[in-house]
């Protein structure tokens, strides 16, 4: 319980000091109430887990998607963006999000080995991209922000071996990658919840449920499209983005995505 | 052949044939195009079916392409497109199913293991099992292969049929076309030929017609009219014809017509009967279409017609014609007047006919055939008669019955307008000779009163003057005898007193002398008013002239003894004795003679020519109830001023003392207002004067007023 307490005055004290890069779930974390997580000691900590994860993970993502001019410079050659790099930037980020230092979690503690596990997926995730980041000669080199995530979240699953599994999915209309689709339940608590006008924005859903025929604790942090989402997301709708992939005509605020992550007990 | 079918029959077959040819032409057309058509869209189904076949492969094509590259990208998006590609697969695999239901199900079932391979394979690369996922990728492959080579045999088939069945329209079409070309090239032909042989049969004729129209229009009646066929241009032909004959009936009407108001107006404003009877017969030749014509004269106390004029006629005809008049009622022609009617000989050699040989014998030696004969009548007077021979024979039209019946009233018209015009012409020179002869006597009756009234006056005067002459004359003679008295008193007076006593006696000859003068002219003065005083008595007018003759010629030679003259008397015997105052008249011939005398005298005594002879001409005449008289001198004769005043009083040309004045107009009051006669003067200067003196039997010409003044 006074982990979770210190995670979360962490990430309100990070996200005052650090408003550029404030993702949108970070806003969700402010308004979250209390007493949801406070009700019992087993769910608060998953929540946390969960919650912490995510935090890591879109820290790693903001700064890829934040380093896109210099992956995608033809010019240069080796960008010294490695791992370790992104991990540390990642770290500092986290850090003045939740105000506390990742790697000085317990890592004997389910969240310490779960939130290596996520750094060591991005670090790997990075490092096994070294060849495509820094390739000269082509601009657009296709590592972007998602699939960044989605190859961080399939690396955290093989790191975590079972433990957890972490997955970027999205209302089903506007999943681009089939592994990024959202199961039965994934989509349903999209559609039922996360998608519906009066649930409070970013606020993250989350369940005690059987998952591949285990218990377990699922949570959904939605993700809105913010400003620079919408440069491939966003409209004329259909329009082909840098990827070739045609927009969906999203707007500024409209769920975009959702990290839909699964503790198994 | 197409002029015996009425026009409306001719075009009714032209558009027939051309109805029939386009009918069987279109009905086989339409049968070609119907199989070509159905051969089409058998083709166009094929095509179609090629099309679906092409289209299910290209999207078996895509299906595939995207099932690969999801296998690869996991895009979802390649997914899409992938199950897109699979539904117009299946789409087109519906629309060639009915084709072959057989092939298009082995198809589907290909492409369903195809599909449920890659599906598979597709899962395990999301999972990450990529051996799996890349030997279920081969297994799908198999099956796409399969599924190509059946969409490709598909399309094969499909394509051979389609070009079977394209070929067969296109065989077919080549074939329709060269049919409908052949019968399209014998339709134009035969259409041609037939549009040309009914335009031929239309055209041809109208032409005719049109140019008959514009004959007729310009005023040609002799233009030719097309020959009346039985169709609708015939009966235009036909009714053409009557409109000719109609416009020629009408215009030779008008032309009569004119010709008779022609004769008519020279009837009524041209008075030579001469000019008028030719035109007569002129127009009756000309308008009964025959060669000549004569008018004939009736002379009603022979009872003939005799020739007048002609036109056309022969000189021998006319020679003939001249010679030989024809007798009323002796034949045809001079039966026309008692018949009041035309009469026609049709064939002069066929007809007995009546007038004389010659005339008959020199129409036949002409070559005339046939004649027509109309009286000239005024009312039932026979005035002449008008006959036209022509050559032909037969009768002649009612018309130029009517038109020489016609020519004749205008003829017998004109002769009496003629003879009206004779009579009133002999009528005015009889009222303009009774006008003169009234203007004379007006003009003697103003003379006579002016003569009566000098005669009153100059008796008057006469008387007055009568006694002092006498005085006068009395008191010088007895002057005279005192004198000689007073001579023989005296004896022997002197010298101065004989002087005196001669002188005084010649005064008072002379006194004496002019004083008898006087006294004489008085006296016939008192005789010119006293008119005479003789009775009036049978005599012998002969004898008074030769009395008168003598007295004068010795008379003259009394006062001149070297005057001479020739007497030549030229009396007519025959005159009775004649009613007259012996005296008065010997004085009117004593003063004619002298008168005559005088002017000889002059004549020869003014210097005429050397072989001048005076001669004096007494002539005497029986005139029935009144006897003629001339004195004619060749003296040196009046003019005509002269001539004017001859009968008044006191005019005289002679010397002073020569002539009183009074001779003529005595003899004037004795023969005009005293006798009834009448005296005339006819004289030319130096030529000759001639008195016309007429006298009345009887008392019958004496005026009232000449009456009176005589009484």
């Amino acid at each position: 319980m006074s982990g979770i307490y210190r995670w979360i005055s962490g990430w309100a004290a990070g996200l005052l000091r650090n408003q550029p890069r404030v993702f949108f779930v970070l806003l969700v974390a402010g308004v979250m109430p209390i007493a949801t997580l406070g009700t019992e000691n087993s769910t608060d900590d998953d929540r946390a887990i969960a919650q912490s994860l995510a935090e890591m993970l879109q820290d790693a993502r903001t700064i890829i998607s934040n380093e896109q001019d210099l992956i995608n410079d033809p010019q240069l050659g080796d960008k010294h963006l490695t791992g370790e790099v992104v991990l540390d930037r990642a770290i500092e980020l986290y850090s003045r999000a939740t105000g506390v230092d990742p790697r000085k979690i317990d890592p004997k503690s389910r969240e310490g080995r779960l939130l290596r596990a996520m750094m060591e997926a991005i670090v790997q995730v990075v490092d096994g991209n070294q060849g495509t980041i820094n390739t000269k000669g082509t601009a657009f080199k296709g590592f972007i922000p998602a699939v960044f995530g989605r190859l961080v979240a399939e690396e955290f699953g093989q790191l975590a071996k079972g433990e957890a599994e972490v997955k970027v999915t999205a209302p089903p209309e506007l999943v681009r990658n089939r592994k990024a689709r959202p199961d039965k339940w994934e989509a349903e608590i999209i559609a039922a919840k996360l998608l519906d006008p009066a649930w409070p924005t970013g606020q993250p859903y989350s369940a005690r449920v059987e998952s591949n025929g285990r218990p377990a604790f699922r949570v959904m942090v939605p993700e809105y499209y913010v400003q620079s989402c919408l440069a491939c997301h966003g409209s004329p709708k259909g329009e082909m983005d840098i990827t070739g992939y045609p927009k969906e005509g999203g707007k500024l605020n409209d769920l975009g995505a959702a990290i839909s992550i699964t503790l198994y007990h | 052949m197409m002029a015996r079918l009425a026009i409306r029959t001719r075009l009714i077959l032209l558009t027939s044939a051309g109805l029939i040819v386009l009918i069987a032409t279109n009905s086989y057309l339409t049968h070609e195009l119907g199989a070509n058509s159905a051969g089409m869209v058998t083709a166009a189904e094929l095509l179609k079916s090629i099309e679906e076949a092409n289209s299910a492969q290209i999207a078996f094509g895509e299906m595939r392409y995207w099932m690969t590259d999801l296998a690869v990208s996991q895009l979802l998006l390649s997914e899409r497109n992938a199950a897109a590609a699979r539904a117009r697969m299946e789409q087109h695999l519906d629309k060639l199913a009915p084709w072959n239901p057989a092939r298009i199900a082995a198809v589907r079932s290909e492409l369903a293991q195809y599909e449920d391979f890659a599906e598979k394979a597709v899962d395990e690369y999301t999972n990450d099992r990529r051996v799996i996922g890349n030997s279920l990728l081969a297994q799908a492959r198999q099956h796409s292969l399969a599924a190509d080579q059946l969409l490709a045999s598909i399309v094969s088939d499909l394509t051979d049929q389609a070009i079977a069945a394209r070929q067969k329209v296109v065989a077919g079409a080549a074939m329709a076309t060269r049919i409908s070309r052949i019968v399209v090239t014998a339709a134009v032909l035969i259409g041609a030929l037939l549009t040309y042989l009914v335009l031929r049969s239309i055209v041809l004729p109208l032409r005719r017609l049109t140019v008959a129209m514009d004959g007729l229009n310009a005023g040609n009646v002799a233009v030719a009219i097309p020959g009346a066929g039985p169709d609708e241009i015939g009966a235009m032909a036909r009714t053409l014809a009557i409109f000719r004959d109609t416009l020629k009936e009408l215009r030779e009407t008008l032309a009569q017509f004119e010709a008779l108001r022609a004769v008519g107006r020279a009837v009524g404003s041209t008075l030579d009967l001469e000019t008028v009877l030719s035109m007569v017969v002129a127009r009756a030749v000309e308008f009964s279409h025959a060669q000549a014509g004569m008018i004939y004269d009736y002379d009603e106390v022979t009872r003939e017609f005799r020739f007048r004029t002609s036109y056309g006629a022969e000189d021998e005809l006319i020679e003939h014609l001249r010679a030989e008049p024809i007798r009323l009622g002796s034949g045809p022609i001079s039966s026309a007047p008692v018949m009041g009617s035309p009469a026609q000989v049709r064939d002069l050699f066929g007809e007995n006919q009546g007038a004389g040989p010659t005339f008959w014998d020199s129409l036949a030696r002409l070559g005339y055939r046939s004649l027509i004969a109309a009286p000239l009548l005024d009312d039932e007077r026979i005035l002449g008669g008008l006959v036209v021979v022509r050559h032909a024979t037969g009768d002649f039209s009612q018309e130029i019955v009517s038109l020489i019946e016609a020519f004749a009233t205008q003829s017998a018209l004109a002769v009496r307008n003629a003879k009206l015009f004779e009579e009133q012409r002999r009528r005015e020179r009889d009222l303009r000779a009774a006008h003169e002869e009234l203007k004379a006597a007006q003009a003697s009756l103003i003379h006579a009163e002016k003569m009566a009234s000098l005669g009153q006056l100059t008796a008057g005067i006469a008387h007055e003057i009568k006694n002092p002459l006498n005085f006068v004359n009395n008191f010088s003679e007895l002057s005279r005898e005192l004198l000689q008295e007073l001579e023989e008193t005296l004896g022997s007076p002197g010298d101065e007193q004989s002087e005196l006593i001669t002188t005084l006696t010649n005064n008072l000859t002379k006194i004496a002398e002019h004083g008898r003068r006087a006294d004489g002219i008085v006296t016939s003065m008192l005789l010119h008013s006293r008119g005479g005083s003789g009775e009036r008595r049978q005599s012998n007018l002969n004898a008074l002239v030769e009395e008168a003759l003598n007295l004068a010629f010795h008379g003259a030679r009394a006062k001149d003894r070297s005057f001479n003259i020739t007497l030549e008397r030229d009396l007519d015997t025959s005159i009775g004795p004649i009613d007259i105052v012996p005296q008065d008249i010997t004085r009117v011939f004593l003063n004619l003679f002298g008168n005559g005398f005088y002017a000889a005298s002059k004549r020869q005594s003014e210097g005429a020519e050397p072989t001048f002879q005076p001669i004096l001409n007494v002539k005497t005449r029986e005139l029935g109830d009144k006897v003629e008289i001339r004195v004619r001198d060749n003296g040196v004769g009046m003019p005509p001023e002269v001539l004017t005043k001859l009968f008044q009083p006191f005019f005289t040309t002679k010397p002073t003392g020569e002539g009183t004045g009074l001779g003529l107009s005595i003899s004037y009051d004795i023969v005009v207002q005293q006798h009834g006669g009448t005296i005339a003067v006819d004289s030319r200067v130096g030529q000759f004067t001639e008195f016309i003196l007429e006298l009345p039997r009887g008392l019958r010409g004496l005026t009232t007023a000449a009456a009176g003044v005589a009484a």
